[in-house]
């Protein structure tokens, strides 16, 4: 195999797939990047068997062929190269020839015939969605995905296409966070499926704007084709909780504020909290909120901050990081905290006029 | 404590007392090194990291034995347990060795030479175990100390005495101070601690480096501000209990779990924790031990849902059939309970949680046994002797 092409369009594509990479595999040959000929591009693929991504970009091909090579190693060198055409030859024994102007290197490889096949998804009929919608729903939700492998069945996004609607959910068992796109597209097809969280941040980097992705599901795996990109991931096998159970439904107080000074107020509330003692009391009555942290060893803070509330006294005790989490991926000026007493899940979402919420998260409160 | 190993060897089969034990290996082991030789052997010369073919050329007449870690470490958690009715600021340095900040024990005892006593005496009258005592104003004079003294000993040292106590030791005998200082300061004319204490820094300070012959002379005149760590925030709560006699009877070890489970969920629960990995540990007869662990989908403090772990994991230590020396239960990955509620199945857990806090809110004022539950009547502390520890 030999190609010729430019510095900065191969440390691209490469930036693009090492990501996936796992870093402490037992297979040697996974932490390496698959690279094969094609109609003058240059396919890339990397793995960690569960998630895989193949990138395509234009070269110039002199010898068809394939090869492996470090991820490692060579997005390090190619960060390193000035920039210039880049040919990559590959001589005999697994032995990788860089050349770059002047510069020559040699990298020892492994046989391309040990890289694991990607799957193909002949015959599945993709549904098309605009990447915007996707990215949207992913960066607003995927923050309460929860990390602890040991409830696995949570560690994946949920994403539920039924009669147009696509929902997505993710959740840690003590927060839940909800996004909803109505109108996604008029196809008549539905599926639910729980897309692993790595996936979910690739999506999360990878995803542009306005072009399209097809997504196709089956089974046990799902793919995400846009770009000259394809990522395809094992689905997580397991029942997730049922969400709309979990979202409140008779909570009658209802306080409306603005959401910078909110957000500025908890993030000052968090200065007097430590791991021990992470929450901040909310006492809610006519047209103010008291935030009020009492950390043993640590001090006290208080602060009253102006809502639009007429409702009954109520006083409920949140993680304040929980709090943030979901603020920061509320665009709207004014955010709705929805409460009904100390014991029940609070709901902060999005203060709009729209009939149906497309953004709901609910937080459980800390015993007072 | 002195010769431990060998002490404690002694303990179990007193017809060994007098005589020269060497832990370590038996003679045909070759390959091994001495771990613990008792008084008597070291007159031979035999000491600890010693190859065992040296020692069985310098005392043929000895005692080899391969040594039991399983009851040493039990005599230790004994010997720490005495420690931990003088003071809570226990720091183990190692198996064998304590350092205990008394400052805050003197008017309970009535001095240091109380103190020592009273530990001496505990010590000997419930392990049998002999042990020396050094109390003087710091960590580094304790351990110089206490080498010195021993065996059985008790040496006390005021304060500003500790320049002239060390003054005419050797330097070898300086914590830190490895044959390769010591030959170097050989050369340098010096051999005691006194000489090292008066020699110009400047000369120290060209054969060892600045900050190297600094902390050497600050050594030398006793200076240490190191000072007793006892972990106040516990990694794991555990409790155990070794029974008098070898236990078969499956329903009574049993029971002895679920007591054990109350009073671990009781003490992590006073430490304001929750506890995410649970551990049984069970020691046979021959001394074989063998743990068992689950970790929990959610940490928790509440004693039923830790027993359930508990129990469903006692079929796996019946397995072996034979009779049971010890019997414990740990809790492990422990966190502060911050009473965070959950969205999934919360709601029982919870409503535990808070008549637990009532029951230990009586537990407060009339003792642990006041509140107990079913499972466990009938099992008391006092079926045999116990070992709590708050591990580190």
């Amino acid at each position: 195999m030999k190609i010729t092409i430019p510095r900065q369009d191969l440390l691209e594509t490469v930036n693009k797939v090492k990501s996936v990479v796992s870093s402490k595999s037992a297979l040697p040959i996974l932490s390496h990047i698959m690279m094969e000929t094609g109609d003058n591009v240059l396919r890339m693929t990397a793995t960690d068997l569960k998630v895989s991504i193949e990138c395509t970009v234009e070269c110039m091909v002199e010898e068809a062929g394939s090869l492996t090579v470090s991820s490692q190693r060579l997005s390090s060198i190619l960060a390193e190269l000035p920039d210039d055409d880049i040919t990559l030859t590959l001589g005999d024994k697994n032995v990788i020839e860089l050349r770059c102007g002047r510069i020559e290197t040699r990298l020892f490889s492994m046989s391309p015939d040990e890289f694991p096949p990607i799957r193909s998804f002949d015959g599945i009929q993709p549904l098309v969605f605009q990447q915007r919608t996707l990215k949207n729903l992913f960066t607003k939700t995927s923050f309460a995905i929860c990390t602890d492998q040991a409830r696995y069945n949570l560690t994946g996004l949920l994403l539920e296409f039924t009669g147009g609607r696509l929902t997505v959910v993710a959740t840690d068992g003590r927060r839940m966070s909800l996004a909803v796109e109505k109108d996604a597209i008029p196809v008549d097809a539905e599926f639910k499926v729980i897309i692993p969280s790595k996936m979910i941040h690739e999506l999360e980097r990878l995803l542009g704007d306005d072009a399209a992705v097809e997504v196709l599901i089956d089974e046990s795996q799902a793919s995400f084709v846009f770009d000259h990109v394809r990522l395809v991931t094992a689905l997580i096998e397991g029942n997730f909780p049922n969400y709309d159970m979990v979202v409140p439904k008779k909570h009658d107080k209802e306080a409306v504020m603005d959401r910078v000074k909110f957000t500025e107020a908890i993030r000052r509330t968090r200065t007097m909290t430590n791991d021990k003692f992470n929450s901040v009391r909310f006492s809610l009555e006519n047209g103010v909120v008291t935030l009020k942290v009492i950390t043993p060893e640590v001090g006290e803070y208080q602060e009253d901050l102006e809502i639009d509330y007429d409702g009954d006294v109520v006083e409920i005790a949140f993680n304040p990081d929980f709090v943030l989490d979901v603020l920061r991926r509320i665009d709207s000026d004014k955010v709705c905290l929805v409460l009904k007493d100390a014991m029940s899940p609070g709901v902060i979402k999005p203060f709009t006029e729209a009939p149906q919420d497309s953004f709901v998260n609910v937080v459980m409160p800390i015993r007072i | 404590m002195d010769a431990f190993f060998a002490a404690v060897e002694v303990v179990r089969n007193p017809a060994l007392a007098g005589k020269p034990l060497i832990i370590g290996g038996t003679k045909e082991d070759r390959r091994g090194v001495v771990s613990t030789a008792s008084y008597e052997a070291r007159h031979f010369g035999v000491h600890s990291a010693m190859p065992l073919t040296e020692a069985i050329r310098l005392c043929p007449q000895g005692i080899f034995m391969r040594g039991n870690t399983a009851y040493y470490q039990e005599a230790s958690a004994q010997v720490r347990a005495i420690l931990e009715t003088v003071t809570p600021e226990v720091q183990m340095a190692s198996i064998d060795e304590a350092y205990l900040d008394v400052t805050g024990s003197q008017r309970l005892f009535g001095g240091d030479d109380a103190i020592a006593a009273y530990i001496k005496s505990e010590i000997r009258a419930q392990t049998g175990l002999p042990c020396t005592i050094a109390i003087t104003p710091n960590k580094l004079i304790s351990k110089v100390g206490s080498d010195y003294a021993k065996p059985n000993g008790y040496l006390r040292v005021g304060a500003g005495e500790e320049r002239a106590f060390l003054a005419p030791l050797s330097v070898k005998k300086l914590p830190g101070a490895g044959p390769r200082t010591c030959t170097v300061l050989t050369s340098l004319g010096i051999v005691t601690v006194g000489e090292l204490a008066t020699a110009p820094l400047r000369v120290l300070e060209r054969a060892f480096g600045v900050s190297a012959a600094v902390s050497l002379q600050r050594m030398a005149l006793g200076v240490s501000n190191s000072v007793v760590e006892t972990a106040h925030v516990p990694k794991s709560i555990s409790r155990e209990t070794t029974f008098p006699k070898d236990v078969g009877d499956w329903a009574q070890l049993e029971r002895m779990v679920a007591f054990l489970t109350e009073r671990c969920a009781y003490a992590l629960r006073e430490e304001g924790m929750e506890a995410k990995r649970v551990t049984l540990k069970v020691r046979y007869g021959d001394f074989e031990t063998k743990t068992f662990a689950k970790t929990l989908e959610e940490a928790t403090s509440v004693d039923s849902v830790l027993a359930g772990a508990l129990q469903a994991m006692l079929p796996k230590g019946q397995a072996r059939r034979a009779p049971v020396r010890l019997i414990g239960v740990a809790f492990g990955m422990l966190r502060s309970n911050q009473h965070q509620t959950l969205l999934f199945d919360g709601s029982n857990s919870e409503k535990w949680e808070q008549v637990l806090g009532r029951v230990d809110g009586v537990r407060h004022k009339l003792g642990f046994e006041a509140v107990r539950s079913g499972r466990s009547l009938g099992v008391s502390r006092r079926a045999g002797w116990d070992t709590s520890a708050l591990s580190r």
